[in-house]
C-alpha cells in the first residue's frame, strides 16, 4: 500500500535560512536547490520517508521578488513552518507571509531562527504577528541544528492531529 | 492496469518518447511511467507551470496550455490536463514533435474526463 503524502511548505524572508534548515533537516541531501548566487529563486525540495508517511518540504525563495511563487508552492500544503531571522526581528515581508499562511488555514509552526547569534524573544514574535497561543514557536540554529528536527516534528505531529 | 496507467504507457509506445508522468499541481507525482526521478520532475514543473501562469495571468496573454524544455538531447513537453493535474511527457530529439504533440492533446482529453469522474476540479478523490 502507498504511504501517505504530506506536503510542508518552509516560508520566510531573505535570509530567513530555510535552505539551510531544509538542508539540515535531511543532512544536506537535497532533491532539488533552486538557487542563483546565494539566495532562492524557484524551490528547495527534500523529502522525508518514514514508516508511517512520505514528506514532502518545499522552500520557498525568500525575496519578494519572487512572492508569486509563494502562493504557486503553497498549492495543496498540509502545513507550513514560518522562519524568523532573529538578527533583523520581525518584518513587513513576514507580516506578508503570516497573512498568506494564515489565509491557508493549515497548521503552522513558527520557528525563530539565528538564536546562536541574536535572542529574539519569542512573545515579541507572538505579540509582532499577533499569533494565537495555539501556534508553537520555537527557538532555532538551523546552522547549528539547534531544535531543527523539533520544528519538523511537531509540526507533523500537529499536521497527523487535524 | 488503470485506464490511467494505460494512457500513459500508450505515450511510451511512440519513437523517441522516454516517459510520461502525471503530477499534480502541488507537486506531488500522482502517476509515473519510466520516469527516474519523477519526485524531482513533479516538483519543479509543477512550479514552473505555476509561475508561467501567475505571468501569463498578470501579462493578460491567454491561457496557458503547455511549456517545453529543450536541453541538448531531450525535450521536456508539460501540459495542463486540467486546473488540478498535469501531463509531463520526456522525449529525446530522435522523436517526432508533430505526432507527440498530437498524441498529447489525444491523451489529456482522456485524461481530464477520466480525472473529472474522479477526482473533480480539486485533484481531490471525490467522496
Amino acid at each position: 500500500m502507498k504511504k501517505p503524502k504530506i506536503k510542508i511548505v518552509v516560508f520566510g524572508a531573505l535570509n530567513s535560512g530555510k535552505t539551510t534548515f531544509i538542508e539540515k533537516l535531511v543532512k544536506g541531501k537535497l532533491a532539488l536547490k533552486g538557487e542563483f548566487g546565494e539566495i532562492t529563486t524557484s524551490l528547495d525540495l527534500a523529502v522525508i520517508e518514514e514508516s508511517k508517511n512520505k514528506t514532502f518540504i518545499f522552500g520557498t525563495p525568500g525575496h519578494t521578488r519572487f512572492k508569486f511563487m509563494w502562493r504557486v508552492l503553497a498549492k495543496g500544503l498540509k502545513g507550513a513552518i514560518l522562519l524568523i531571522d532573529s538578527t533583523v526581528g520581525v518584518t513587513e515581508t513576514d507580516r506578508e507571509i503570516y497573512e498568506l499562511i494564515r489565509s491557508l488555514n493549515v497548521p503552522l509552526v513558527v520557528a525563530v531562527n539565528k538564536c546562536d547569534l541574536n535572542k529574539l524573544p519569542a512573545s515579541h514574535v507572538r505579540k509582532k504577528l499577533d499569533l494565537n497561543s495555539e501556534i508553537k514557536i520555537f527557538e532555532m540554529s538551523a546552522l547549528k541544528g539547534y531544535n531543527v528536527k523539533k520544528v519538523f516534528e511537531s509540526l507533523l505531529a500537529e499536521i497527523r492531529n487535524e | 492496469m488503470n485506464k490511467i496507467k494505460k494512457v500513459l504507457r500508450n505515450l511510451c509506445t511512440i519513437p523517441g518518447v522516454d516517459g510520461a508522468l502525471i503530477t499534480k499541481m502541488d507537486g506531488i507525482t500522482f502517476e509515473s511511467i519510466y520516469v527516474i526521478q519523477h519526485e524531482i520532475m513533479s516538483a519543479a514543473m509543477a512550479a514552473v507551470l505555476g509561475a508561467a501562469n501567475e505571468m501569463i495571468e498578470k501579462t493578460g496573454s491567454g491561457d496557458l496550455e503547455g511549456i517545453m524544455i529543450e536541453t541538448r538531447n531531450k525535450r521536456i513537453l508539460v501540459s495542463k490536463i486540467n486546473e488540478a493535474f498535469a501531463l509531463i511527457v520526456i522525449t529525446n530529439k530522435s522523436s517526432k514533435l508533430g505526432l507527440v504533440r498530437y498524441e498529447i492533446k489525444n491523451a489529456k482529453e482522456i485524461l481530464n474526463k477520466e480525472m473529472q469522474l474522479v477526482y473533480g476540479q480539486t485533484g481531490n478523490v471525490k467522496t
